[in-house]
């Protein structure tokens, strides 16, 4: 009692869709009229199961995604007739009804989606990165109520990531215990460039373009980059829509704290010329905030703008596709007042006080000092598909960068024009050409070939902290994945070569000597993954990456206001290497999930900022003095979560990290390393989790302890205590005539509105965090979906 | 007619990629160099006589050469009026900052700090609002003996607090030795 159908092609349609289906009795018995099982298995062409396809069914509370063996499972199911929705980014999404009569186990047979617009959804089969690449991803709804607070507090939610802090409104993400310059991040499969190397310098990128944002820990991914010593970020826009139509939707967000509103929203069409199906997609954010709140005072000058808009335009043809990205980041930062010293007295002076001078008010008026940071990038990505034999993909991208950043003391010159004058401004152009060739050799193996260049121009048009650089790289990488199906063990291995020529622009005559400056070496990780049952698997990952000095690490000179401190770059520093090793683990069976990831890092020459005995004295008074020097380091940590689902109401979830740095020459701590976090969620959800749409209350309890671990005579301050902080937060669907799901989450940030500060926060030394804050967002899908 | 119009939007999306991204690097622009107090001068002026001028000097800027700093030297049981300057002698002709900080005087407060056997620093004039500005005071030396004169260049200190020279961000904080013969 089978059959099976093959649903033709329509116009527009790239590829078909082949479905099988069989009946398949589970038990003899007759059911009663709500106890049916339905199990769904989604398959490529091949045969092999697909993992993490979404599963939706129209008009019901019912969804899920199928698990690694490509299988989901539904229970409790009426006699009915169901509507079902598979998607998966990067394969062709598709539509079935039929009617449910009995026990019933269907195939589902995807097709690759001609249209893949990441570079993740052509990696390999099935699961893309594949286990042997230790991540993390952050859900969608996690991402969603978080992404008004900007990438890096997005990514806090996952355990292996914290953030290092420049007041409230600054944020960069640390992964395994390293940033900046050691994290890559990846807009689309293009490796951001910006001004990185700043601890003040957040990424530039809008959370709101991106519908999957993942983490890759450790040296995981080669084709990347070899110099990802911290770990990769994966910042991803939505596929292209592939039906004929439009759809989009609209954000809207409020905090209380700041006052701070979000408008954000897409529209996504596809339309066919003639033969040649054209998809785009229009998106854009703006963000306005006045100053920030303390539980105790205003944060004074610190408000945010943002103005954001990206487009995607992309077709395909016979084997071909062809993807344009472009993408503009805008922002104005105001910078806390009270933080903007001018030497060591002021400093010793605000951190007496420890807090503003004044209790301030709100204001939406941004003044000095201030950032203004514009990201421009622009991508046109084509693959090639190759058949069974893989794709080949080319991508081409140019990115601009302009940094403007505003003392609070404009310059001394002739007015008016000096005012409107930055006192640093950086800026730079990258253009980077990418091919890479995904070989089947067999089933069993599957390789990588790829080459990256990359030629960057960097200007420092006022303030000389870093001199004019031109640099270029290339960048040749194989590797090989071995996955056997049915098989308890899957191996890959990869092998980069790096190369990277840097030349220093400046005529500085002190620079004469280092103005030609050439960089090499390899790169390389290997990763098995042992599946110990069927609920879990075990992923042992080493590898060793390596990564040039940064042209502030070789040649700054001069005053960091930030931080009181007189920095001297070391032009005779060479690349740190690091070697890392991890293991993985996650497992789920029946109410408990784990996830965890241990980790043992040892970095040859780590570049870091030695203290020096002998202040330097300028006409600002005597700085500390910072040389920057190599050392040799170990960075060991273990983050995790558990989740323990009581029933189809509850769940617990527990989630810590931690990690010690030692600078293993000095036999000391390293400085700036993240504290001990625990955190424990309680989610309520008012109707059935599976349910797509479904409702809940969630508290989550945070605690931080107080950092012990820190470098002797290193610190103007001692590291602030430990807290506990409270965040509430609902969320819940809402259906109409006109918009078929409402998203509407309101959420309590810091609900008992604590007294804290954070020890990766550069400013804890002036000001508290941000006091209690309602957040309430919508989320206004429209359009056929 | 497919393939027109393939490559039609190949076209387009060329043109895209070189026209849509504008933002252009404004590379060898000269304007790298930013203003900057290389110099304090302090012209003492007793009543009668002539006046003496001293001053700290980091041409350079900082790092690199080490300022020179001169010793004020002054007459015992006498009294000084002074005037205080900020020079960028980095440049020729040497530009006098002290104009820009009298055109905002409301933003700065020169403020001074003494040990030792200097005495304390009258200010005597006075920003838009009325408050004092520390460009301009008087001095009365007693016993002999050394000590030290620290200068410090204010931003937006708030004049109205307790310790106006606890606020504010320091532009220059320069300190003098001292000798009273």
């Amino acid at each position: 009692m089978s059959f099976s159908k093959i649903i033709g092609c329509k116009y527009g349609c790239f590829l078909g869709i082949m479905l099988h289906f069989s009946n398949y009795l589970f038990g003899q018995e007759l059911h009663s009229s709500c106890s049916l099982k339905l199990q769904i298995a989604v398959v490529d062409p091949q045969g092999k199961p697909l993992a993490y396809v979404n599963v939706g069914v129209l008009g019901q509370s019912l969804g899920g995604s199928t698990n690694e063996e490509g299988i989901l499972m539904f229970k409790n199911l009426c006699k009915d007739s169901y509507s079902f929705q598979f998607s998966r980014i990067g394969w062709e999404a598709y539509e079935f009804t039929f009617l449910l009569t009995k026990d019933t186990s269907i195939q589902i047979v995807l097709r690759e989606s001609g249209i893949m617009l990441d570079k993740i959804t052509v990696l390999g089969d099935g699961d893309k990165l594949g286990k042997n690449t230790i991540k993390e991803v952050l859900d969608l709804e996690s991402l969603r109520s978080t992404m008004g607070f900007g990438l890096a507090e997005s990514l806090k939610q996952l355990p292996g990531v914290q953030t290092l802090n420049t007041g409230a409104s600054i944020s960069k993400p640390i992964i395994q215990g390293l940033h900046s310059n050691r994290v890559l991040i990846l807009q689309n499969g293009v490796r951001q460039e910006g001004q990185q190397w700043g601890s003040e310098h957040a990424p530039e990128i809008d959370p709101f373009l991106s519908t999957k944002i993942q983490v890759i820990k450790g040296a995981g991914s080669i084709r990347y980059g070899g110099d990802a010593l911290g770990g990769i970020i994966l910042v991803e826009p939505p596929a292209l829509r592939r039906e004929k139509g439009l759809d989009g939707e609209v954000h809207l967000q409020g905090m209380s704290n700041g006052k701070l509103g979000i408008l954000s929203g897409q529209l996504n069409g596809n339309h066919s010329f003639g033969n040649l199906p054209v998809s785009g997609r229009i998106q854009g954010t703006l963000k306005n905030g006045g100053n920030l709140h303390t539980p105790d005072y205003f944060m004074n000058n610190t408000g945010v703008r943002e103005e954001n808009f990206s487009w995607m335009l992309g077709t395909e043809k016979n084997n071909l596709n062809s993807t344009f990205f472009y993408s503009r980041y805008f922002s104005i930062l105001g910078i806390l007042k009270d933080a903007h010293i001018g030497n060591l007295t002021d400093l010793t002076n605000a951190i007496e006080r420890g807090r503003p001078l004044s209790d301030g008010e709100f204001s939406r008026e941004i003044g000095r000092p201030q950032q203004q940071i514009l990201h421009e990038f622009f991508q046109w990505k084509n693959i090639i598909d190759l058949q069974n034999d893989g794709h080949l993909e080319i991508n081409l991208s140019r990115q601009f960068n302009r940094r403007k950043e505003f003392d609070a003391h404009r310059n001394f010159g002739t007015l008016p024009s000096s005012l409107e004058n930055p006192n640093i401004l950086f800026e730079i152009t990258t253009y980077r050409g990418e091919v890479d060739l995904e070989h089947n050799w067999n089933t069993n193996f599957h390789g990588h070939v790829g080459l990256a260049l990359m030629q960057q121009v960097n200007t420092t048009d006022r303030g000389s902290l870093i001199p004019d650089y031109s640099q270029w790289t290339g960048g040749v990488y194989y590797t090989l994945k071995y996955k056997k199906p049915a098989s308890l063990w899957e191996f890959e291995g990869g092998i980069r070569y790096d190369m990277n020529k840097l030349r220093i622009d400046d005529l500085n005559p002190k620079l004469q000597d280092f103005r030609e400056n050439q960089f090499q070496g390899f790169s390389g990780t290997l990763s098995s993954v042992f599946h110990f049952s069927n609920a879990g698997f075990l992923v042992f990952q080493t590898g060793s990456s390596w990564r040039t000095p940064h042209v502030s690490e070789l040649f700054s000179e001069g005053v960091h206001h930030g931080s009181a401190s007189y920095e001297k770059g070391n032009p005779y520093l060479v690349p740190e290497r690091a070697f890392n090793n991890s293991i993985h683990f996650e497992w789920k069976e029946g109410k408990f999930k784990i996830q965890s990831t241990a980790y043992y890092n040892w970095i040859n020459k780590y570049i870091f900022l030695s203290p020096q005995k002998e202040a330097v004295l300028t006409i600002r008074g005597a700085f500390p003095a910072f040389n920057y020097s190599q050392t040799n380091v170990s960075i060991a940590g273990l983050d995790g979560n558990m989740t323990y689902s009581l029933n189809n109401h509850w769940d617990l979830t527990f989630q810590a990290a931690m990690v010690k740095g030692r600078n293993v020459t000095g036999n000391d701590f390293l400085i700036y390393m993240p504290t001990n976090k625990v955190q424990f969620f309680t989610t309520y959800y008012l109707n059935a989790k599976e349910n797509a749409t479904h409702s809940f209350i969630r508290t989550q309890l945070t605690h931080v302890a107080k950092q012990g671990r820190v470098p002797a005579d290193f610190d103007y301050a001692l590291p602030p205590d430990g807290y506990f902080r409270l965040d509430i937060e609902f969320l819940t669907h809402i259906k109409n005539k006109f918009f078929p799901d409402i998203e509407l989450g309101i959420a309590l940030n810091n609900a008992t509105n604590t007294r804290y500060r954070e020890y990766l926060n550069r400013f804890r030394y002036f000001i508290q965090e941000p006091g209690r804050n309602l957040v309430v967002r919508l989320r206004i899908p429209f359009g056929q979906s | 007619m497919k393939n027109q119009l393939f490559s039609t939007f190949f076209f387009f999306a060329f043109l895209a990629f070189i026209s849509f991204s504008c933002e252009k690097d404004t590379t060898g622009d000269p304007d790298n160099e930013s203003e900057l107090i290389t110099t304090v001068s302090i012209t003492f002026t007793p009543a009668s006589g002539a006046s003496k001028s001293f001053k700290w000097t980091d041409k350079d800027g900082a790092g690199g050469i080490a300022p020179v700093i001169e010793s004020i030297v002054l007459a015992a049981n006498t009294s000084y009026t002074i005037s205080t300057s900020f020079l960028d002698e980095s440049k020729s002709p040497v530009e006098n900052i002290t104009a820009e900080i009298l055109e905002e005087s409301n933003d700065h407060l020169v403020c001074y700090a003494v040990s030792g056997s200097a005495p304390a620093v009258q200010i005597t004039d006075q920003d838009k609002k009325k408050n004092p500005l520390g460009l301009a005071g008087t001095i009365k030396t007693t016993t002999a003996g050394n000590g030290s004169i620290k200068v410090s260049l204010k931003h937006t200190p708030d004049k109205k607090a307790s310790t106006p020279c606890s606020t504010g961000e320091t532009d220059v904080e320069v300190t003098f030795p001292v000798t009273i013969n």
